[in-house]
């Protein structure tokens, strides 16, 4: 039995379902903890600094090469379930064959990724694999599962289902439809191509498994039948040459299960008498029976040295793109009421950014776009950006207040993020911070143009930065709204329910560094027993 | 219908007074009498704790079965719009709301459903509130209370309303055969005072819910409570009142302990009776709670609170 293979898969499944069931539970019922599968992922590892466990795996990977991208890695995982569908259809057209490594490509793909690490956030977005991933979870089959979910709940009229909330970003939907369509095609017919070509990942951690200690070798007794070849889903066996390329070797093991003269292990390169072939000849002491690893140091040499350099001088030039930093917030299109239209438009001077992100210098650099924030916003506030941010900032996410607002005590977004782009925060610490500041559009108030009471603003505001103050005549008792933006915190719950259309009177202006809210109350203020004198009537 | 009983009741009344004025000398005599014997038309409780003042309002009313008949679905509609705790008093006290269940329940109720429309998020509010536990530990049932979900709600007309003339409706209440009001009595920064009128703004969506802030709040409040399912008792917790920055609340000192409750099957007069009861920690009177007077004008009850029969109990 190819022990290796199984546990191989079967701790990958454990892995790959609790991220997937955690990205997909839209009930929210997991436990947030599961966030620690997302923290281990390779890329949010390296944004957002955390060098120990960088140095695990690179340890890992240079004792047992590319472990992370069989076991650890969402994307990895998902494209061998595919790989594996499309061997199930088609047995003999599927069979997997050599193929050259396509190190240019794999190159570019590289410097890219290092460009975006240094000042360039969309291509570290758009590359990363499990924020990939990410996205196509959110943006492809949480809708389709919600609506599924909705659609039972309709028909059936159970108690014990409900209706959920979609909330889905048009460019989202489509970049993670595409990656999906993509990658899932290319794996059904081609195995691991992604991960030896595109995936920055692989093709570091590829560096190092050349070199790591133990990997995938062919010994003695091979005959060239190439049924080695023909299980490997990197591609990287060479059954003529004798040859397994270590730097696209996933550690998937298919391979150790089919050959029928056991002449390729996982094994170290130490090893001078090779297991099958001691049982027939003893007497050959053989370390020329490992056949090495193909590698040829000068061009690999040569080939860091250029991603070395390229991550230095690039950067400069790509860094000094520049991004827009208005956005202008169409609001939804108006319900048609003869009352209650608006007329001032505004413009926002900067998206805002969830709670936690503290400055958007720092928040660009971190976030990799995988949208878990999104999908865990418990409002369906959080968003993937299109170009609000910017270009370099495409998929980062943003709030919008159409869906809802931002809960006074909800802190799971920042608690979450893998990358740290948003930093946890407590809740007594998201209290005093503020996100973006109230702005209120008298003109397009209620109160003045229709003299009837709303003040739905002031119902909402937790903090009382909006507050509603006697207006006009005393006879009809209206009250219009007052703001005190240090006291806000940007939540927009003014802006949420404020009831006129097409523009709010009242909104929540972002800010590129978040604020200090002033103190909403005074906590050692106590709770009064007012006994009631008489009934009053 | 609740009308004319009652005027019927009190020309009995008043045609007794006049047979029997003779007899017994005294006008005052007959009413106190009739008042005793006669299931109350409004009942304000003070000095007791949520569930033992809910318990001498039920007997001064006339026992739960005045309200609920054996195998019928009940829905209690208390007010769950914050994301706050009991001692804030944003949302009606769970206690009251457990007992009611609990009672409901022992009546033969077939079900007992709670829900509200929220403000902040329904799961929190549900939680946070403790009524969610309250109401499972009862024996009743909470209803999904996200008001932004189209399936929870199914468009009613309001023929009797003066602007607001068609809402999204909860299918819960929908779904019923009788419901409780049962709302908290806060200060309210749109509607100045909320109590229960305003809280049957919570049966709709968040969109019904905007347009009553787009076309004139306090009429739309109003024009909500002339639908034609009324609700069969209107209790309303005044254990705790929120004095200041209402309807939410910032902290716990904006609310006052005060150890009341009121209930009547009117609700124009049961909020007259809660606006009289408050104004000395509120300081808002009826002609600042302007949807209440509509709401007489509308025909739903009568802020006259003399001409009911009124109990006044002390615990």
């Amino acid at each position: 039995m190819n022990v290796p293979k199984y546990v191989r898969a079967a701790v990958a499944f454990c892995c790959f379902a609790a991220v997937v069931l955690f990205f997909l539970d839209f009930t929210q019922t997991l436990p947030d903890a599961l966030h620690r599968l997302a923290d281990i992922q390779f890329v949010p590892l390296l944004v957002s600094g955390s060098l120990i466990f960088i140095c695990v795996y690179l340890a890992v990977t240079l004792l047992f090469g590319r472990i992370y991208c069989s076991v650890i890695c969402p994307l990895g995982v998902m494209q061998d379930i595919f790989s594996r569908l499309g061997k199930i259809r088609n047995k003999k057209r599927s069979a997997f064959k050599y193929r050259k490594e396509s190190s240019v490509l794999r190159n570019i793909f590289f410097i890219l990724f290092l460009i975006g690490l240094a000042d360039f956030p969309v291509f570290v977005t758009l590359l990363d694999p499990y924020s990939n991933f990410g996205r196509i979870m959110t943006a492809v089959f949480l809708p389709v599962i919600v609506s599924a979910n909705n659609f039972v709940t309709e028909i059936t009229d159970s108690g014990f289902l409900r209706f959920h909330s979609l909330n889905t970003a048009l460019p989202a939907v489509v970049l993670a439809a595409a990656v999906f369509v993509f990658v899932a095609a290319l794996s059904f017919f081609r195995g691991r191509r992604y991960c030896n070509i595109i995936c920055p990942v692989g093709t570091l951690l590829g560096f190092l498994s050349r070199f790591s200690f133990f990997r995938i070798r062919i010994q003695s007794g091979c005959v060239s039948c190439g049924l080695c070849e023909k299980a490997c889903k990197g591609e990287c066996i060479d059954s003529k040459a004798k040859t397994v390329d270590a730097s696209r070797c996933v550690m998937c093991f298919n391979c150790l299960g089919v050959c029928k003269k056991n002449s390729i292990a996982f094994t170290t390169g130490i090893r001078v008498h090779p297991l099958p072939s001691a049982k027939t000849d003893v007497s050959v002491p053989a370390p020329t029976a490992v056949i090495p690893v193909q590698a040829s140091a000068l061009p690999l040499r040569r080939t860091f040295l250029q991603w070395f350099l390229v991550s230095l001088g690039l950067p400069a030039i790509f860094g000094s793109a520049k991004r827009a930093g208005a956005a202008a917030n169409t609001a939804d299109a108006a319900a048609g009421l003869p009352t209650g239209v608006s007329k001032i438009g505004y413009k926002m001077s900067f998206p805002v950014l969830p709670p936690g992100a503290s400055s958007f210098g720092r928040f660009r650099r971190h976030c990799t776009g995988c949208l878990l924030c999104v999908t865990k916003c418990p409002a369906n506030i959080i968003v993937p950006s299109g170009t609000e941010l910017g270009l370099a900032g495409f998929m980062q996410p943003i709030i919008k207040f159409a869906n809802g607002f931002c809960n006074y005590d909800c802190t799971i977004c920042s608690r979450i993020c893998p990358t740290h782009a948003l930093k946890g925060l407590k809740v007594d610490e998201k209290h005093a911070t503020q996100i973006g500041r109230v702005v209120f559009l008298k003109e397009n108030c209620v109160v003045p143009n229709q003299e009837t009471n709303c003040g739905a603003c002031a119902e909402h505001c937790p903090t009382g930065a909006v507050k509603m103050q006697p207006y006009g005549d005393p006879q009809k008792s209206l009250t219009i709204p007052v703001i005190d933006p240090d006291l806000c915190v940007g939540c927009g719950a003014c802006e949420h329910i404020c009831p006129v259309k097409p523009f709010r009177a009242i909104y929540v202006d972002g800010l590129k560094q978040h604020g200090q809210a002033k103190p909403a109350y005074d906590p050692n203020e106590k709770q009064k027993e007012e006994k009631l004198e008489d009934f009053g009537f | 219908m609740q009308m004319n009983r009652k005027e019927f009741v009190k020309s009995l009344m008043l045609t007794g007074t006049a047979l029997t004025a003779g007899t017994f000398g005294s006008l005052e005599v007959i009413t106190q009498a009739a008042d005793e014997n006669a299931p109350a038309d409004l009942v304000a409780v003070m000095d007791g704790e949520p569930d033992v003042m809910f318990q001498k309002a039920l007997e001064a009313l006339g026992g739960i079965g005045r309200f609920v008949k054996k195998g019928q679905k009940i829905v209690i509609k208390p007010n769950i719009g914050w994301d706050k705790t009991p001692e804030m008093a944003a949302d009606t006290n769970p206690i009251l709301i457990g007992e009611m269940v609990k009672t409901i329940l022992a009546a033969g109720a077939a079900e007992v459903v709670v829900f509200d429309s929220t403000c902040d998020l329904w799961t929190n509010t549900y939680k946070n509130s403790g009524i969610e536990k309250a109401v499972k530990d009862a024996g009743g049932k909470m209803a999904n209370g996200d008001p932004h979900a189209e399936g929870n709600f199914e468009t009613v007309k309001l023929p009797r309303g003066v602007k607001l003339k068609e809402v999204q409706m909860h299918k819960a209440i929908l779904a019923c055969d009788a419901w409780f009001n049962v709302p908290i009595l806060k200060v309210h920064s749109g509607a100045n005072i909320t109590i229960a009128m305003k809280n049957c703004m919570g049966l709709v969506s968040k969109k019904s819910q905007r347009t009553f802030h787009q076309i004139d709040l306090q009429q739309c409040i109003a024009d909500i409570c002339t639908w034609e399912k009324k609700p069969v008792l209107n209790v309303i917790d005044a254990y705790r009142i929120m004095k200041s920055n209402g309807p939410r609340g910032r902290s716990e000192a904006d609310a006052v302990l005060t150890k009341a409750l009121i209930a009547s099957p009117d609700i124009v007069a049961a909020d007259t009776a809660a606006v009289k009861l408050a104004f000395s920690v509120t300081n808002i009177g009826l002609e600042k709670a302007t949807h209440i007077t509509a709401g007489e004008e509308l025909k739903l009850g009568t802020t006259k609170l003399d001409s009911l029969n009124v109990k006044r109990i002390r615990v």
